[in-house]
């Protein structure tokens, strides 16, 4: 692979809520990159922040109670930062295009859904009336939804769930956005429409040659369609590699407790499971050592005490964790002997 | 900065009952709607307004020398004064002392009214949505003539029939306000009954009343409470209305209708006399949709976090 | 018929039609099944396809418009209110959404009290010690009595649900997706904590999902649903091996798995379309529009469901 370019890159971002009892720090410092190109996959439970980290990127948590508190957003070169909301609109649609997990919510249900794509041609691009029809149709055409000349007079209600989820992605899409999120886009689904749907995204990313983000607590997805992973619990990333060093030599025990978690259907036998204990943590009170130390099978005392350090496993391939110290005992990697026999 | 030994890297495992813990402050539905009403100033300062106007209603009428019904034929229509604060009407009354008897009917008949039309159309609407299909439908056009009965027609009616008087005009309020409280509960209770916690305790055997009392109508008590905050200005405003016309409370007593009907016929001459129980009309009627409109958005559920 | 006679629960020809404005919506249509006691029939299908209407009807939340429950013996279709209660103590549900399946003004003590309550089993102290039994046998702290349903995250959520159909000690369970809204870890989590109460009490289940992955580890025998009828039924073990119903197999190959150098060599059988509109559903076989292997019969007939080796029920012309 050449040198890659950096698309987007955020560096130690934090985020708050204020609410009645206090602040919750939802995003605690997490820094990552995405290259051009690539599909990024940001992966953790429910609540650990992967969607406020995103929509604090496209400045769509609502503020207040939202607080960007600190950290650094650099998109294609520029700082975004401390764009206002009228600079973000020039980016937002155009530049990045989102697609969220409840199309019914992010679709408007007045508007034909072909108005609805001509609508964001027209409000980035000086073309005529008529031409961003045009185009409309030609976007639900490329996202697969059959009839097209029929469908985009229709409404997002006449839509099935997997068709106003093409639907989303043809607006997203409209303008050939350099950078493509996509939050949880499959949860929502069936799996037979989920398979349609990230076949489609692949697909797209190819033609279009688009950088994607997905969002997702499905490691099946993850290994569908990405290329490097972000590991995300309790506001902070704990573990990021390619997808190989993610699946294959995964050093986090997080990242262990997702991987053993997800029951395979290629198995021969049909094992017990084992899921990870207990829930995750409030971010409004966060525990001071690793947030992951009461669920954590090796935690060790000074976990419970402060907060690991990120390391470097490989160029690509960074753990947070305190087994990483040279102090701590040898574990055996429930990973790496899987891998050994595979290979 | 801790300092790093190798005993500290003893490991120790996983800690399950802190990972289940929660942190934040238990806070309760009432609670919660209380902190965010409290947040709206304008609803707020509403509720004072309105709590101190009911201090005053029990208490106002004794802060004078004076009965309401006391006449004093020497001192008919005075400006306010040291002596009678508002001023005295055209048979000498003092009508501050009137003015706070007139709120005690004024409230009392808004009060018990909006209540009475709860109360009713809390367990009408609750029956009719429950129970849905056939029992609906006819309760629901029962609902519908009631709503279509022209209101003065029936107040001359039960004038004729009860004579006039503080209970005949609740009794006309009633009788036909509760319909708009039974069809927002039916609404509300038609979505209700098909979420899955009310089915659950259907399956756990759950009588119609239990799951009526216990799990549909305390999930409608937000809309409930708002709802009765607006009837109450509602039936303030259309007690004083009939009085004004004369079918209200009769003389002696004085409700703030009453009052500002005596000012109209000596508006020209002294029309201070009108300022008083106009303006309580008013500002008690803003205060009670100010307020209503705070509640609103407190015990809003979509709302909370 | 002596394995018959073993069934906890048996559904015989079980119809639940709606009647709405476009016409009859068959969400039900002839669907047979029998769960011998102590053991699990997982019901899989695409949204839509009628699961939650079977699981309502056999539990007497909708009046079935055809065909028969029975459970132990006795016909449960069309009880009287005494009736339902007393069946109530013996089969309860575990519903799908962790939001909506508790009610937000009870405290947790009480959503868990709430069948102790109706069927008059404790009160006062024996009452409490029996919520705080149930708190421990899900996994929750007793602390967590006196808390609101809101300050609970959706893995706790269902274990409070678990805990409030346990607390009138039923023999037979519906778990209606009670995991579809979970994280992967936390659907773990739940699946295990059922698969320990069965052993424990031995319990019989009907797990209902959308997906064929988690309903594998649980279930002794698996249905799968297409547009309100059965098109294949067969033990877990067989199922995944032998998958034979050309929409049994669509559906095992959409699941992804989470293992990047299998996943880029697999090759996936896309399914084009969505599940038709089950108001008008095709003729013949109801799958035949997204079926590759569709043939001029399936048009005109609807296969039926029939054994095509021991043990093993598909619906496909392709096996008659
Ligand atoms: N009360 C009702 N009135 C009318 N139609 C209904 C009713 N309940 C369910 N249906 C319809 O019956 C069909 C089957 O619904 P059901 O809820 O059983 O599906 P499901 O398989 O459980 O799907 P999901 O995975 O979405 O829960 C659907 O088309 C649904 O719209
Ligand atoms: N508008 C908000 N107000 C307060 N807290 C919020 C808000 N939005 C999100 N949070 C909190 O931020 C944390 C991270 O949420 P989120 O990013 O949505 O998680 P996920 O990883 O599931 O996408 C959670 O604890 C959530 O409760
Ligand atoms: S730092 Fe400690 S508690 Fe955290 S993941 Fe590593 S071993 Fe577990
Ligand atoms: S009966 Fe025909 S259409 Fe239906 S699944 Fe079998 S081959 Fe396909
Ligand atoms: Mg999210
Ligand atoms: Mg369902």
């Amino acid at each position: 692979m050449g040198k890659k370019e950096v698309l987007l890159e955020v560096k130690n971002l934090e985020y708050s809520f204020d609410t009645y009892a206090g602040e919750v720090k939802a995003v605690r410092g997490v820094s990552f990159e995405v290259y051009k190109g690539e599909a990024l996959a940001i992966v953790g439970e429910s609540g650990c922040g992967k969607s406020v980290t995103m929509h604090a990127v496209m400045k769509l948590n609502p503020e207040p109670p939202g607080r960007l508190k600190g950290g650094k957003i650099i998109f294609d070169g520029k700082d975004i930062t401390n764009y206002t909301d009228k600079e973000m609109q020039t980016i937002r649609g155009s530049e990045i295009g989102m697609i969220f997990q409840d199309p019914m919510t992010s679709l408007n249900p007045t508007m034909t859904i072909g108005k609805q794509i001509a609508e964001v041609i027209l409000k980035h691009q000086d073309v005529a009336k008529a031409e961003a029809m045009k185009r409309a149709k030609e976007m639900l055409d490329i996202v697969g939804i059959p009839n097209a000349d029929k469908r985009i007079h229709q409404y997002p209600h006449e839509f099935s769930g997997g068709m106003r989820q093409r639907a989303m992605i043809a607006i997203a899409l409209a303008l050939r956005p350099k950078l493509l999120i996509a939050d949880e886009p499959t949860t929502a689904l069936d799996v037979t429409i989920q398979a349609q749907i990230l076949d489609l995204m692949k697909d797209l990313q190819k033609q279009f040659n688009t950088s994607i983000i997905i969002i997702t607590h499905d490691l099946g997805v993850v290994a569908d369609i990405a290329d490097r992973v972000v590991v995300m619990y309790a506001g902070k990333i704990v573990e990021r590699g390619t997808i190989d060093e993610i699946f294959y030599h995964p050093q986090h025990p997080y990242t262990w407790g997702l991987l053993r978690s997800v029951p395979r259907l290629d198995a021969k036998k049909k094992d017990r499971l084992v899921p990870i204990i207990g829930t995750p943590p409030d971010l409004f009170a966060p525990p001071i050592g690793c947030p992951f130390a009461a669920r954590c099978d090796y935690a060790m005392k000074i976990c419970y005490e402060a907060p690991p350090e990120e390391t470097c496993e490989s160029d690509t391939h960074n753990v947070t964790c305190w087994l990483k110290h040279p102090y701590a005992p040898k574990v055996t990697n429930p990973f790496e002997m899987g891998v050994a026999a595979d290979e | 900065m801790i300092e790093l030994t190798r005993e500290k890297f003893e490991r120790v495992g996983p800690n399950i009952e802190e990972s289940q813990a929660i942190v934040r402050p238990s806070m309760t539905y009432w609670q919660d709607a209380w902190r965010r009403l409290k947040m709206n100033k304008v609803a707020m300062a509403s509720l004072v307004f309105l709590i101190l106007l009911g201090i005053m209603a029990i208490i106002g009428p004794y802060m004078l020398p004076y009965k309401y019904s006391d006449q004093n034929l020497m001192l008919t229509n005075r400006p306010p004064s040291a002596e009678h604060w508002f001023g005295t009407d055209y048979l000498g009354r003092d009508l501050f002392v009137r003015t706070w008897m007139g709120a005690r009917i004024s409230l009392t008949i808004g009060i018990t009214a909006a209540l009475l039309d709860g109360i009713i159309g809390v367990i009408y609407g609750g029956i009719s949505g429950y129970f849905g299909g056939q029992v609906d439908n006819v309760m629901m056009r029962i609902v519908d003539i009631l709503y279509g009965i022209p209101y003065l027609i029936l107040v001359i009616l039960l004038m004729l029939v009860m004579g006039p008087g503080l209970v005949t005009i609740i009794t006309a309020m009633v009788i036909t306000g509760w319909v708009g409280m039974a069809r927002l509960v039916r609404g509300q209770v038609l979505q209700l009954k098909e979420q899955e916690f009310v089915l659950a305790a259907k399956t756990l055997g759950a009588s119609p009343g239990r799951i009526i009392m216990k799990h549909l109508i305390p999930n409608t008590i937000g809309p409930i409470i708002v709802s009765i905050t607006f009837d109450v200005p509602a039936a303030i405003f259309t007690e004083a209305f009939l009085s004004y016309i004369g079918l209200g409370v009769q003389p002696p007593l004085a409700s703030w209708g009453t009052l500002a009907n005596d000012a109209t016929n000596v508006l020209l001459l002294y029309p201070y006399q009108l300022f008083f129980p106009a303006f309580f009309i008013s500002v008690t009627m803003l205060s009670f949709n100010l307020l209503g409109d705070g509640l609103r958005d407190a015990l809003d559920p979509r709302l909370r976090k | 018929m002596s394995s018959n006679d073993k069934a906890l629960l048996e559904v015989k020809n079980l119809k639940k039609y709606f009647y709405v404005s476009g016409g009859v919506l068959k969400a039900v249509d002839d669907v047979s099944f029998a769960i011998k006691k102590g053991q699990t029939l997982g019901l899989v299908g695409e949204s839509g396809c009628g699961k939650s209407t079977t699981g309502r009807t056999i539990i007497g939340l909708y009046e079935p418009t055809g065909g028969e429950i029975i459970f132990d013996g006795e016909k449960v279709n069309h009880l009287t209110y005494d009736g339902r209660k007393k069946f109530a103590r013996r089969a309860q549900m575990i519903f799908q959404d962790p939001y909506a399946s508790l009610n937000p003004r009870m405290t947790v003590g009480d959503i868990i009290g709430e069948g102790i309550d109706i069927h008059e089993l404790y009160t006062g102290k024996e009452r409490m010690e029996r919520i705080y039994e149930l708190l421990d046998m899900v996994g929750l702290n007793r602390e967590h009595a006196n808390r609101f349903p809101h300050e609970f995250s959706g893995g706790q959520r269902q274990r409070i649900g678990i805990a409030r159909a346990m607390a009138i000690e039923p023999e037979f369970i519906i778990a209606d997706e009670p995991i579809s809204a979970l994280d992967v870890s936390i659907q773990a989590q739940i699946v295990n904590l059922l698969m320990n109460l069965q052993q424990e009490k031995g319990l019989t289940y009907l797990f209902i999902a959308h997906d064929l992955s988690m309903v594998r580890h649980i279930s002794d025998n698996v249905a799968v649903m297409y547009l309100g009828m059965i098109v294949e039924m067969t033990n877990s073990v067989e199922l995944y091996a032998n998958p034979l119903h050309p929409y049994t197999q669509a559906l095992l190959s959409a699941v992804p798995i989470p293992d990047p150098k299998v996943e880029k060599k697999r090759e996936r059988i896309i399914l084009e379309g969505d599940v038709p509109s089950p108001i008008n559903p095709p003729s013949g076989c109801r799958f035949r529009t997204r079926c590759k292997y569709a043939m001029d019969i399936c048009k005109e007939q609807t296969p039926s469901l029939r054994e095509v080796s021991n043990g093993h029920f598909v619906a496909c012309h392709l096996f008659s």
